[in-house]
C-alpha cells in the first residue's frame, strides 16, 4: 500500500479504470487576447465516468466545455475523443450531446420533433426514428407528451425532453451545462437523482459543469475544481472534501474554519501547529510548508463543544456567540479571546452531542479528529479569503 | 376616528388622479389616431363621388371613377409595374437583410456599431438626396434607367426595415438553439433553415411588409430613377393631381390604401400564424 502522502501530492487522480478514455484533454488552453480563460488543462475521462467541472463563475469551466463541444477552438493542446483528435472537427461531426441550462428546445417543434431532430440529421429511416422517439420519451417518463410544444411543459419536463433529445443519438460524450440552474430547489434535487440514475443506466460518459458544490459532490464520480482557468484538484468527492489540495479548494468545498496558525515543529509526516494559543499535533499536508506561518483548516463538524476543558486533549475556551437551528444540525459560533471565531456544527440527534448550547454560554471547543485537520502554507496562490482570523 | 378623515380624502384624491390619468391617456391616443386616419378616410370617401371633381363631402355615391381607373391603360400598367417592382425589391431586400442581420447581432467585430448605423443610413438620409445620388451614380457608370435599376434603388432604401426587424427577432433568439442544433448533427445550413429561420419568420414578415409598402408608395426615389418610360403608380398619381383634380386620383389613393392595409393584415396574419405555432 502506498503511503497516504504520496497519493495526496497528486492534485489530479487518474480515472479509475485503465481502459482507453472516452475523452482526453491534453494541456488545453484557450486565450482571449491577453486573457487566458483555460490554462493548460489535462484530464482523462473514462468510459461511463461522471466528471464534474466545478468552479466559481469566470473560472473557465464554460469555455472548456465549449472547447470540448467544438464551439471554440482551443488556442493550444488537444481535445481527444476516443483516440481521435477533435481540434479541427466541426461540432456537428463530433457526436457530443449537450444539455443547456435553459434546455434550448426548439420552440417551433413538438416534443417528438425535438427528440427526432438529431436522428433526422443522421438520415435514419423514418420508422426507426419514430420508434426511437417513443423509446426515449418512455425512458424519460414523458410517453404521452409527443405532440406538445416546449412552452406547454414545466421546467422539469423540458429538462427531460432535452435529455431525451440528446440521448436519442447515442452520443460518445454527454455535456451538461448547469442544467439544473433554472429549477427550484426541490425539483432540482429530484432531477439530479433522475439524471444521475439515467446516465448510470445508459453508462453514458458525462461531463457536468456547475458552480454549485453540493450538486457536484452529490452527482460525480470525480470532481475537477477549477480556478483561474486551471484544474486545481480532480478527485472523488470525499477526497476533495477530506483532503483539499490547497486553500482555494478548502475554502470552496463545504464550509471550513481557516485559521492562522504558527508551526512549532515538524516530524515524520507530522506537524505541531499552534492555533489561538493551543498546540495541535496534526498530519503534514501535501504542499511543503515554508517558514512559521500556516493556515489550518478545520471543518465545523470536526469541532465539538463541552462545558469544561477535557484534561487529556487540546481545547479552546470561549463564549458561544451564535446558536442557529438548521433542522438536523446546530450551528454555533464560538468567540475565543479577542479575534478568533470558530464555527462549530453538531448534529442534534447524536447521543453525545444531544446537549444544545445557547448564545452566551461558556464552552470548551475540541477537535474531534486531529487526522482530518489540514495545514496549508499561508501564501498559497488561489486562496480567496482567510476567514475566522 | 377623526384622524381617518384626511386619510380618506387623500385616498379619494388618489382615485381621482388615477382616473384623470387614464382619461388623459385615452383622449390623447384617440385624438392621435383620428389625426392620423382622418385625411386618409376623407380621400377614400371622396373617391366614391358621382361628381366631376374631387370634393368632400362627395356629391352622390358611385363607383364610376374606379371604373374609369380600370379603363385607363397607363394606370393599369403603372399599377402592375409598381407591384412587380415592390415584390422584386422586397424579395431581394429580404435575402440581403436577413443575411446582414446575422453578423450585426451574433458577431463581435470592430466597427459593428458603425456598420449598423451605416446600414440604417437610407432611413436617415433624405430620400430626395438618395434619389439624386442614385441617378448620378447610375449615369456615371453608364447603366441606362430600367426596371432592374429601379428595383435595386428601392432595395437600398427598404433593406433597413428588414435588417431592423430581423435583427430584433434574432437578438431575442436563444443563441444556445444554434449550438444545440450543431451538437445534434446539423451543419450550418441545416441549423439555419430548420432551426433559426422558422423562429425569425415573424420578424422577417414584419420587415418585409414595411419594405413592400415603402417601395410600393415610394415617389421621391422613383422620380429620379424610374426614367420617362418606367412609370410607377405613385408617379402616375402625382401626375394626375398635377394636371387637375381628377377623382380618378382619389380612386387610385383608395386603391393604394386598400393594398397597404392588405399587406399589413397579411403580415399580421403570418406573424400571428407563427405565434400560434409557437404558443
Amino acid at each position: 500500500m502506498k503511503p497516504a502522502v504520496a497519493i495526496e501530492r497528486r492534485a489530479v487522480t487518474p480515472s479509475p479504470t485503465s481502459a482507453r478514455p472516452d475523452l482526453r484533454l491534453v494541456t488545453v488552453s484557450r486565450r482571449y487576447g491577453p486573457v487566458t480563460a483555460v490554462d493548460r488543462v489535462s484530464l482523462d475521462v473514462a468510459p461511463g465516468e461522471f466528471v464534474t467541472l466545478l468552479g466559481p463563475s469566470g473560472c473557465g469551466k464554460t469555455t472548456l466545455l465549449k472547447c470540448i463541444a467544438g464551439f471554440l477552438p482551443p488556442s493550444e493542446g488537444q481535445v481527444v475523443l476516443r483516440d481521435e483528435v477533435m481540434n479541427d472537427v466541426l461540432p456537428h461531426l463530433r457526436n457530443i450531446g449537450i444539455v443547456f441550462q435553459h434546455y434550448a428546445l426548439f420552440p417551433h417543434m413538438t416534443v417528438a420533433d425535438n427528440v427526432a431532430f438529431g436522428l433526422r440529421m443522421r438520415k435514419r429511416p423514418r420508422g426507426a426514428i419514430a420508434s426511437r422517439v417513443q423509446e426515449m420519451l418512455r425512458l424519460v417518463r414523458l410517453p404521452g407528451f409527443a405532440d406538445r410544444y416546449p412552452h406547454q411543459l414545466s421546467g422539469g419536463q423540458q429538462q427531460r425532453v432535452a435529455l431525451a433529445r440528446v440521448l436519442a443519438v447515442e452520443p460518445v460524450l454527454l455535456l451538461l451545462d448547469e442544467p439544473f440552474g433554472a429549477l427550484d430547489k426541490k425539483l432540482r434535487v429530484e432531477m439530479q437523482l433522475e439524471v444521475k440514475q439515467l446516465v448510470a443506466l445508459l453508462g453514458m460518459t458525462t461531463i457536468f459543469v456547475t458552480h454549485d458544490q453540493e450538486e457536484a459532490m452529490r452527482m460525480s464520480d470525480r470532481v475537477a475544481i477549477m480556478h483561474a482557468g486551471r484544474i486545481v484538484q480532480c478527485a472523488a468527492p470525499e477526497v476533495v472534501y477530506d483532503r483539499p489540495y490547497d486553500l482555494f479548494v478548502a475554502d470552496f468545498i463545504g464550509s471550513s474554519n481557516l485559521l492562522d496558525g504558527r508551526i512549532l515543529g515538524t516530524g515524520a509526516a507530522r506537524l505541531r501547529v499552534e492555533v489561538a494559543g493551543v498546540p495541535l499535533d496534526v498530519p503534514s499536508n501535501a504542499t511543503p510548508l515554508t517558514g512559521e506561518a500556516a493556515v489550518v483548516m478545520v471543518r465545523p463538524e470536526n469541532l465539538a463543544l463541552s462545558d469544561t476543558r477535557p484534561p487529556d486533549r487540546p481545547a479552546w475556551a470561549g463564549v458561544d456567540s451564535l446558536a442557529l437551528h438548521t433542522g438536523p444540525v446546530m450551528e454555533y459560533e464560538v468567540v475565543i479571546g479577542e479575534t478568533w471565531r470558530l464555527r462549530v456544527s453538531r448534529p442534534r440527534m447524536q447521543v453525545e452531542s444531544a446537549r444544545v448550547w445557547a448564545k452566551g454560554d461558556r464552552v470548551a471547543v475540541t477537535v474531534v479528529d486531529l487526522e482530518a485537520v489540514r495545514v496549508f502554507p499561508s501564501s498559497t496562490a488561489g486562496a480567496t479569503s482567510v476567514r475566522s482570523l | 376616528m377623526g384622524q381617518r378623515v384626511p386619510e380618506r380624502a387623500g385616498r379619494l384624491g388618489g382615485r381621482v388622479g388615477h382616473a384623470v390619468f387614464w382619461v388623459a391617456i385615452w383622449t390623447l391616443a384617440l385624438a392621435g389616431l383620428l389625426y392620423l386616419l382622418l385625411p386618409t378616410l376623407i380621400i377614400v370617401l371622396a373617391s366614391f363621388t358621382a361628381g366631376e371633381y374631387i370634393t368632400f363631402p362627395p356629391r352622390g355615391l358611385s363607383l364610376r371613377w374606379f371604373a374609369r381607373l380600370m379603363a385607363l391603360e397607363e394606370v393599369r400598367t403603372s399599377a402592375w409595374r409598381s407591384l412587380i417592382v415592390a415584390t422584386a425589391a422586397t424579395a431581394v431586400a429580404v435575402v440581403l437583410g436577413v443575411a446582414a442581420a446575422f453578423p450585426l447581432v451574433r458577431s463581435r467585430f470592430a466597427g459593428r456599431e458603425a456598420l449598423n448605423a451605416f446600414l440604417m443610413s437610407p432611413l436617415i438620409l433624405p430620400s430626395l438626396v438618395y434619389g439624386l445620388a442614385g441617378l448620378m451614380f447610375v449615369s456615371a457608370i453608364g447603366v441606362p434607367l430600367s426596371v432592374p435599376v429601379l428595383v435595386l434603388s428601392h432595395v437600398a432604401i427598404i433593406v433597413p426595415y428588414v435588417i431592423r426587424t430581423t435583427a430584433a427577432s434574432l437578438a431575442l433568439l436563444d443563441p444556445h438553439l444554434e449550438e444545440a442544433a450543431r451538437s445534434l448533427g446539423a451543419n450550418a445550413w441545416k441549423t439555419f433553415l430548420r432551426v433559426i429561420l422558422p423562429n425569425l419568420l415573424p420578424g422577417i414578415a414584419t420587415g418585409a411588409a414595411f419594405a413592400f409598402i415603402s417601395s410600393f408608395d415610394n415617389l421621391t426615389v422613383s422620380l429620379f430613377l424610374a426614367g420617362p418610360r418606367v412609370e410607377t403608380l405613385p408617379i402616375r398619381l402625382f401626375a394626375m393631381i398635377n394636371f387637375d383634380l381628377d377623382p380618378a386620383a382619389a380612386a387610385i389613393s383608395a386603391v393604394l390604401v386598400l393594398i397597404t392595409f392588405a399587406v399589413v393584415l397579411l403580415a399580421h396574419w403570418a406573424v400571428g400564424l407563427t405565434r400560434v405555432v409557437r404558443l
